[in-house]
């Protein structure tokens, strides 16, 4: 929009890289730890290169449970986008294209769950798991996000947005609501599915105090419990513990780059769109 | 006549299902048409029966016996309660940890919330001129990028890189000929740590919501003001500032009700799963962390539950608080 | 097939009146062309046929069977909307075959009836093309054989024409006309195109805020208009209306400064009152006399339309500026702006409507 001067310019493209560079540097920082020669991680000045030194990573995979922990949180994460996707459809359906008695009130329990603040929650979740005797199980990590908020504002949004024909067309043709959403307002809700499957995952995939105090087991818990177990095993070893983080950071960063676009959209119609 | 093709689709979080219902309630003349009225309500009761069953276990039972149990004596061990009344309440308020944790949240808090907005906005500025080039989605890439990795194993990249003898922190400080800090070892340097990893993994999002409030700014409106001569700067501070205002105010909230509740970082970074956490000395135990400690160190839950609910009425207030500023300063088109 | 009958049907939303007192009987086969200005409330009454909005007051029957409680999905009728509502994502065939699908009518039987309506209206090569891979008028067809592949006994289309170029839209004018001849289906057809309307329907009904004007057939809507509405509605462009004060003259009566009437008219006249609507329809002016008792219209010409086969002049009354009239005309007579002439037609091409009622009296007779 403006003109600039040469040197401006310069300048500013220079901070936008200087800022993505600060923002990118501590995760390149990890991979050059964890492949770091023994002696290279403790060097002064530090070694900014690469080693590729592939023993602490191979040590972390083969002798530890990692790729359990790995599984367990692909299988909670996939398990919860799933349940998401079909919880948010069924109420942004019914939100969207039916008038029953009783919308608002179900409309404002939807929206209140955003208002409480999840800290405060904790004790209270933990006690009902316990009464439903679900304390260390997958369940407990799975059902309490099996429904969200976001995701039903997103498929209300979609299905208000399709034309009102579509249904009445349906409709007059004898089409029942499940037929509908089973064969036309899903299929043509791509986009919905797409944001509400990465948003959900990435958020699941980073699931921490919940399980950490929900699960006792090593077995059935997610990656970032198992790392902060490991954080003491590994405590002063830094390679090997860079590694874990390695391992747990890169499916999420791999997925990020592949959908980078998808994502960060997703992110920004949410937070602009719903919010105001 | 209606001819709308398309509904409404505002994405606004208003009830608009209020405005619907204009057209008055069908008769039900026949038992035929009451058993398709039943029919209709029970597919629609049926559909937001999944979600609604998840918020009322997990949400909103939680919430009201989160006032329960804080009124009671309650433990997952013994399963005997006996109401206490206000008792938990005042073994709180005579602790000096409670007070102490308080504060060390505030203080967390309000260093978080102008770093964020400023830092969030400069960088949202400049990403935001820088990005006519096809490349600019990849600076912003990497700017949101920490916001999507897990916290704890970034957490672990921090603790690395704040330590005191090999970190990369002191490295860069000592070769600035800078003092170097003892960042988590030292009582005043560790939640100032904390903050950095938090701004650096959160930062992201907030830029994203930033960029897309300007999105929404008129582009004609910028060009009117170039045409009238006006400088970059007041171009900023008189309609861009005043446009995004409203995603400010969100940002705002977002920003202190995350950092009133930061956990895992804290967690993470200040001692890990046994008990250490919230050192040196207390110096980052902020209220989550000592709700956590509470409960499932000390196994003291209805001092946590108590504990909680204090920290809910503050994160109320502060929306409120902040809602009631809002509604004054900030400009709604 | 069957017939369908609206007994003082309304349609109420809050306080407001869409359709008030709709009130028609067809016959089994008929086409009847729901026409008015937008906001009239023709679709809303056609929704209202379809079961997709509910009667505040009033009957709709389908035969002999009152359907007001009838949910849309058991009314069996077949509906073609303006935007055509074709599914994305599915392939013409797959729309098609939808709706049978959704009744549970077997695969074979259903394919069977598809390809029957894609005959039917020429649609079988792209019956596995998308949606978007349509040009218009295939799109339209698709609409149409979507509708009327479930054989429905009575046919609704809402505007279907409205998003196709001019062309386009006479050609499928005719062949609506020619498949509705071939399937003899009741139908309901909205526009507030009158040429659709007058060249497709058996009757037509003229709407305007929720009353029905006039319901009949184009013969009658355009030579005996109800009111001074439907005058103007109808035909383009619609009727010349003049409010006239009027004084007996010897020979003729004068109305206004710029317009004689003959005396035969006096008496409806005089029925009506000292302020009298006079119409005259723009084709019915001609720039001579044919004989003594015609009208005159004398005009100052303010704008000048050649168009081919006629002249469109568009002036005001003599005298009255603030009266329009628009005349059409021969062409091959040069006109010139700012010119005053006068104008003839018959008689009997003359309608007098009273002012305060805005209804058509009748000339002659009575």
């Amino acid at each position: 929009m403006y003109k600039q001067s040469l040197p401006l310019r310069f300048l500013k493209q220079i901070s936008i890289v200087t800022v993505a560079g600060l923002f990118a540097f501590p995760l390149y920082w990890v991979v050059v730890t964890a492949f770091n020669t023994k002696g290279g991680v403790y060097a002064i000045p530090p070694n900014f290169i690469p080693a590729f030194h592939l023993g602490p990573i191979s040590y972390v995979i083969s002798n530890t449970s990692w790729m359990h922990y790995l599984l367990n949180t692909v299988f909670i994460a996939g398990t919860t986008v799933l349940l998401v996707l079909i919880s948010s459809a069924m109420a942004g359906y019914a939100l969207a294209e039916l008038t029953f008695k009783g919308s608002n009130v179900l409309f404002l329990l939807i929206v209140g769950v955003m208002m409480l603040p999840s800290q405060a929650l904790l004790i209270p979740q933990y006690a009902v798991a316990f009464r439903l005797h679900l304390l260390d199980s997958y369940t407990v990590q799975i059902i309490p996000f099996a429904a969200s908020t976001f995701g039903i504002f997103l498929f209300r949004q979609f299905f208000k947005s399709l034309p009102r024909e579509y249904w009445e067309s349906a409709r007059l043709e004898g089409t029942g609501h499940l037929r509908y959403i089973a064969r036309i307002a899903m299929p043509l809700a791509k986009p919905a599915v797409m944001t509400v499957t990465l948003l959900t995952f990435i958020t699941s995939w980073n699931q921490f105090q919940w399980p950490l105090i929900i699960t006792t087991s090593h077995s059935i818990q997610p990656i970032e419990v198992a790392l902060s177990h490991y954080m003491q095993t590994f405590e002063a070893n830094w390679r090997k513990l860079t590694s874990a983080v390695v391992l747990a950071l890169a499916p999420i960063v791999l997925l990020f780059l592949l959908l980078q676009t998808h994502i960060v959209n997703g992110v920004a119609g949410r937070d602009s769109g719903v919010n105001r | 006549m209606i001819t709308g093709t398309k509904k409404n689709s505002l994405g606004s979080l208003e009830l608009d299902l209020v405005t619907n219902g204009i057209s008055p309630k069908p008769k039900i003349t026949s038992p035929k048409e009451l058993l398709r009225v039943l029919k209709d309500r029970l597919v629609a009761y049926g559909l937001m029966f999944p979600a609604l069953a998840v918020f009322v276990v997990f949400f909103y039972i939680p919430a009201a016996y989160l006032i329960y149990i804080s009124f009671y004596h309650w433990g997952i061990l013994s399963s005997a309660t006996t109401y206490v009344g206000l008792k938990n309440f005042d073994i709180l308020f005579a602790q000096p940890l409670f007070w102490h944790s308080l504060l060390t949240s505030l203080y967390y808090t309000v260093v978080m919330i102008p770093a964020t907005v400023l830092l969030a906005l400069a960088i949202a500025m400049l990403l935001r001129d820088g990005l006519n080039a096809k490349r600019g989605g990849l600076w912003r890439g990497a700017v949101f990028l920490p916001h999507v990795t897990p916290v704890v194993a970034t957490s672990i990249v921090w603790v690395w890189i704040f330590n005191p003898r090999f970190g990369l922190a002191n490295f860069i400080l000592t070769s600035l000929h800078l003092p170097a800090l003892g960042w988590l070892e030292s009582q005043q340097w560790a939640l100032p740590a904390v903050m950095i990893d938090s701004l650096w993994h959160s930062l992201g999002l907030y830029v994203i919501i930033f960029l897309a409030g300007m999105a929404n700014v008129p582009k004609e409106l910028l060009e009117v003001a170039r045409l009238d001569g006006a400088k970059r700067h007041r171009v900023f501070y008189r309609i861009i500032w005043p446009l995004i205002s409203p995603t400010t105010f969100f940002v705002v909230v977002l920003a202190t009700v995350n950092s009133w509740q930061a956990f895992s970082q804290i967690y993470t970074m200040t001692g890990g799963p046994h008990g250490g956490a919230g050192g040196p000395a207390f110096a980052t135990t902020t209220d989550a962390l000592l709700v956590y400690q509470t409960a499932f160190t000390y196994l003291h839950f209805s001092l946590a539950a108590a504990m909680s609910l204090i920290l809910f009425l503050i994160i109320l207030t502060l929306t409120a608080m902040q809602k009631w500023i809002s509604d004054r300063v900030v400009f709604y088109r | 097939m069957a017939s369908v009958a609206l007994k003082s049907v309304s349609k109420q939303y809050g306080s407001k009146l869409v359709v008030e007192e709709f009130d028609l009987e067809v016959k089994d086969g008929e086409f009847i062309v729901l026409l008015g200005p937008s906001g009239c409330g023709k679709t809303t009454t056609l929704r209202m046929i379809a079961g997709l909005e509910s009667l505040s007051s009033g009957e709709l029957f389908f035969g002999e069977k009152p359907v007001n409680d009838i949910p849309p999905e058991d009314r069996n009728v077949g509906m073609v909307f303006q935007n055509y509502a074709l599914y994305p994502h599915m392939s013409v065939f797959d729309n098609l075959v939808f709706g049978l699908r959704s009744r549970r009518v077997p695969k074979a039987q259903a394919a069977k009836a598809v390809s029957k309506v894609a005959k039917l209206l020429e649609i079988e090569h792209v019956l596995t093309h998308k949606p978007r891979e349509l040009s218009g008028g295939q799109r339209q067809r698709v609409a149409l054989g979507r509708a009327i592949v479930r054989e429905p006994s009575v046919f609704l289309m809402d505007e279907p024409l409205s998003n196709l170029d001019a062309n386009l839209r006479e050609r499928m004018r005719i062949e609506l006309a020619q498949l509705h001849a071939r399937l003899g289906i009741t139908t309901f057809y909205v526009t507030h195109d009158q040429g659709e309307a007058l060249t497709l329907s058996d009757r037509i009904v003229i709407m305007d805020q929720g009353k029905v004007r006039q319901i009949g057939t184009s013969e009658e809507v355009y030579s005996k208009p109800n009111d001074t509405f439907v005058a103007r509605f109808i035909g383009s462009p619609g009727m010349n209306l003049w409010n006239l004060e009027w004084t007996d003259g010897p020979d003729s009566i004068l109305a206004g400064e710029s317009v004689q009437v003959p005396t035969l008219l006096r008496s409806a006249m005089s029925r009506i009152g000292k302020v009298v609507t006079i119409g005259v329809r723009p084709e019915h002016l001609f720039l001579s006399s044919s004989g003594t008792g015609d009208v005159v219209v004398c005009l100052d010409v303010l704008a000048i339309e050649r168009l081919g086969s006629h002249v469109q002049l568009n002036g005001v009354l003599t005298g009255n500026p603030s009266l329009t009239v628009v005349a059409k005309l021969d062409a091959g007579v040069n006109y010139r702006r700012g010119e005053k002439i006068c104008l003839y037609a018959k008689p009997e091409s003359v309608y007098l409507f009273d002012p305060l009622t805005e209804r058509r009296v009748e000339v002659f007779g009575q």
